[in-house]
């Protein structure tokens, strides 16, 4: 268990990264979110809400260039120096592990809804909880190739979901742009959560080999989630409609809910096992990243790091414990989203601008 | 000489297989009767005593196939053991050694573990000089370099390690000599025992080096980068790096036809994932998800199980667990007693078991299916690993129906994602993903597309097909 360099990223391994640690548990919901003012538009605004990932990676990689071998952990504190560094990082750290804990949370929540009714819910996020422990305490390249292999897995699933389309109406997408473009910018707010993560290029920068294939690896993986997110709003307007769409908590899974399929009827128990992954995989990406950072910016290493990952897992469990309902759930949700958003786009623009002021090139 | 003589008894230790020969009281031949050939001894040493000690003859012009003059009665101790012959004269510290070794070997039979339909009939036997000259025959090339390196500080075994010098990476090579050099054990019995000793995931239940008793198979592996770890006295021959998708790799894959090949790669992999969920997933969907099986099947379901007393998770441990010991038992049992064993479990047993209410029908249908598809993987250790592995995922499912099952899997990817096997990634080429290698994984592709060796595997010689035949006629 060491967290030094010595465990190299490819771009692609950063790719399958990102799209791991981007599509998470509330993709069942993101298609009823962006319909609330968009309507049947609600896939315009998903493809809207991406621009800023797509800003966020340009931005990041600028001030990354300026500090290859830097970490976010060290960067901060490189950047603007060891107080207000060791506030950002700790700030992250926090905004990872909350982030993470509301993946588990909501993922619980689901399965406590849908398959597990009986079964408490701190029971299911303590579950989540150890599992994700056992994953983040790896190596950032074992994490890397879990991820890899299970998007091919995950891949393969939604292609099953092809069957989504032979009830559907297709008149619900039409006319395309009835909302009015200011239903479909508004319906990008619920959207925009969705697409962070580019963030975590700031901790696994000094990992990665090939630096100049960072921008194509994360643009396609960016773009790989847009047309995910595009397909799943789609396949729950056709069927759905706009409105309806809007009254489901976890619209996609109502959707897959309602379907039949032939020989086993209900495919609700492979999405359960393929759902998870996708929440146990995002989770355990964010709490990597914070316990890199943490790492980093106290200087620990050694055996040391498990005493990081015991607390931290420690940590996320009782912040899973705090919220009492799903709605207080998803407030959270919202609110480590505006963190995300600040991340992603914020400090990647203030470290950019200090370094800039203080004369430091791109290498 | 009488010095010598007592040193040497003191290293061979008190055992009546040595005898001690005095041709006169200055002469004496030492072997092992158990592993010296007495005839080559009678017929080509015996005769020619005289002539040394008249002084006519000089020892090494005894007409055996070897002769070693050494003054080291610790490595002539050893020797005698192998079956070497000693020659001590008086008035002379150096003594001789002639290469009388005559032990009856085994056939070059065909493995029981590795049978195939095409292909190499041969496999490797318990001497080490055998089994390399076997990995010759097949391949038959300058480069194949052999190193010798013997383990054991009380009771040495000697061993070998075999690699390409033009193909393995000096890096690979360097490990496996460092790894064995740090053997440090009283006496070692199997190659088995090395893997334990050299692997770098002791814990996981998966083998991190590819066994096997087929040279062919053998020489393949050597061909792509690998090196090979042999020991006298054991036919079962370590290949390292070993990567996951090598156990679903049958010999045959390369000889068949292109979709038979594929067809049966495919289906060893249905084997894996069926062998490992099959069970969990029934105890799941009847301890959980009822609602999510159709609603027929969930009341032919319901009316197997009406009258079983257990819930399904006890059901399939009782099952598993006999079909585990039936497995255990036939294991070592003759081949007639075997069958027995098979009639009287598998049919006398299922059928009591299941009149007594014990368990219901479907279950051991589940079982059986789940046990028929451990069996399709070709390599008899990874096939043990699988098994186990779905023991708990069956805890999980039953405690946690299909969530349960998720969280087991990804632990499983997880733990199989972060293994190495002497610093290449065990689960190459699908994770991380090699586009070049994925013709030889899930998938089988033509061999005479296979241009280049492996890139999941190290190696210095990139193209191994210069050019192909079947390529021009393609294009």
């Amino acid at each position: 268990m060491t967290d030094n360099y010595k465990y190299r990223l490819t771009s692609k391994n950063f790719a399958f990264l990102l799209i791991a640690t981007m599509q998470e548990v509330t993709i069942l919901q993101l298609p009823g979110k962006a319909a609330e003012f968009a309507g049947n538009d609600a896939w315009l605004s998903i493809l809207l809400a991406s621009i800023p990932a797509f800003v966020s990676l340009f931005l990041i990689l600028k001030i990354c260039a300026r500090y290859p071998r830097l970490s976010l952990g060290e960067l901060n504190d490189e950047v603007c120096g060891v107080y207000i560094g060791k506030f950002l990082s700790l700030a992250y750290i926090l905004y990872a592990v909350a982030n993470a804990a509301v993946i588990i949370r909501l993922f619980s929540e689901v399965v406590s809804s849908f398959l597990l009714v009986r079964t408490p819910c701190w029971i299911l996020t303590l579950v989540m909880v150890l599992t994700v422990t056992y994953i983040f305490s790896r190596d950032i390249r074992a994490i890397a190739w879990m991820n890899e292999f299970t998007q091919y897995l995950l891949l393969a699933f939604f292609l099953l979901f092809i069957f989504l389309v032979s009830k559907a109406d297709y008149h619900f997408l039409l006319p395309i742009g009835d909302a009015g473009v200011k239903n479909i910018l508004l319906g990008t707010q619920g959207a925009f959560f969705n697409y962070i993560s580019p963030e975590i290029l700031l901790v696994v920068y000094p990992f990665i080999e090939n630096k100049k294939e960072i921008l194509k690896a994360g643009s396609l993986a960016v773009l790989f989630s847009v047309v995910t997110y595009t397909l799943i709003t789609i396949f729950v307007i056709i069927n759905f409609g706009g409105t309806l769409a809007n009254i489901f908590v976890w619209d996609f899974l109502d959707l897959i809910k309602s379907y039949q399929l032939p020989l086993v009827e209900r495919s609700e128990f492979f999405t359960a096992i393929f759902w998870s992954w996708i929440a146990i995989r995002s989770s355990s990406n964010e709490l990597f990243m914070a316990r890199h950072t943490l790492a980093k910016a106290a200087g620990i290493s050694g055996k040391y790091l498990t005493y990081i990952i015991l607390a931290l897992a420690g940590f996320v469990y009782g912040l899973t414990l705090i919220p009492e309902t799903t709605s207080e759930t998803q407030t959270y949700a919202s609110m480590v989203g505006f963190a995300g958003m600040f991340f992603m786009l914020g400090l990647p623009v203030i470290l950019w601008a200090v370094s800039a002021l203080r004369g430091v090139r791109e290498t | 000489m009488e010095t010598n003589l007592v040193l040497l008894k003191k290293e061979l230790g008190q055992s009546p297989q040595f005898v001690f020969r005095y041709y006169t009281k200055n002469l004496c031949l030492v072997y092992n009767r158990g592993f010296a050939n007495e005839n080559i001894i009678n017929r080509d040493i015996l005769p020619h005593l005289s002539l040394i000690f008249q002084g006519e003859l000089e020892p090494y012009q005894i007409p055996v196939a070897e002769v070693i003059k050494t003054s080291n009665l610790e490595q002539v101790a050893q020797e005698i053991s192998k079956g070497y012959t000693a020659l001590i004269q008086d008035n002379s510290i150096d003594l001789y050694l002639f290469n009388t070794k005559g032990l009856e070997k085994r056939a070059v039979i065909e493995p029981p573990t590795e049978r195939t339909t095409r292909g190499s009939r041969a496999g490797f036997i318990e001497d080490l000089e055998t089994n390399i000259s076997l990995v010759r025959s097949t391949l038959n090339t300058p480069a194949l370099t052999v190193e010798y390196f013997t383990i054991g500080e009380l009771a040495s075994t000697k061993g070998a390690i075999l690699f390409l010098d033009n193909v393995a990476t000096p890096d690979i090579v360097n490990e496996v000599r460092h790894r064995l050099k740090n053997i440090k054990v009283d006496n070692i019995l199997a190659t088995g025992e090395i893997e334990n000793h050299i692997e770098d995931h002791p814990w996981s239940l998966f083998p991190q080096a590819f066994g096997t008793e087929k040279p062919n198979k053998v020489a393949a592996n050597l061909a792509e980068g690998r090196v090979a770890i042999m020991l006298n006295g054991t036919p079962y021959v370590l290949l390292v790096p070993a990567l996951f998708v090598q156990f679903f790799q049958g010999v045959e894959d390369y000889f068949d036809r292109f979709w038979v090949a594929n067809y049966a790669r495919v289906l060893r992999f249905a084997g894996l994932v069926l062998a490992m969920t099959i069970t969990p997933t029934y105890i799941a969907l009847v301890t959980y998800h009822h609602d999510l099986l159709p609603f027929s099947l969930l009341l032919s379901i319901a009316e197997i199980r009406r009258e079983v007393p257990f819930p399904p998770i006890i059901e399939a441990l009782i099952i598993e667990t006999i079909l585990e010991m039936l497995r255990e038992a036939g294991l070592r049992l003759p081949n007639p007693l075997g069958q027995t064993l098979g009639v009287v479990g598998g049919i006398v047993l299922g059928q009591a078991i299941i009149s007594a209410k014990i368990v219901s029908p479907l279950i051991i249908i589940v079982v059986t299916i789940s046990a028929v598809a451990s069996f399709m993987i070709p390599n008899y250790s990874a096939s043990l690993g699988i098994r186990l592995v779905k023991y708990p995922l069956m805890l999980l499912a039953a405690t946690f129906g299909a969530f349960g099952i998720a969280v087991g899997l990804i632990l499983f990817i997880t733990h199989q994602a972060s293994m190495e096997s002497f610093g290449v990634p065990y689960m190459a080429p699908l994770a991380p993903t090699r586009l070049r290698d994925v013709g030889d994984s899930i998938l089988v592709s033509h061999t005479w597309k296979m241009k280049n060796r492996p890139a999941s595997i190290p190696h210095q010689k990139d193209q191994r097909i210069a050019d192909s035949l079947q390529e021009h006629r393609q294009k």
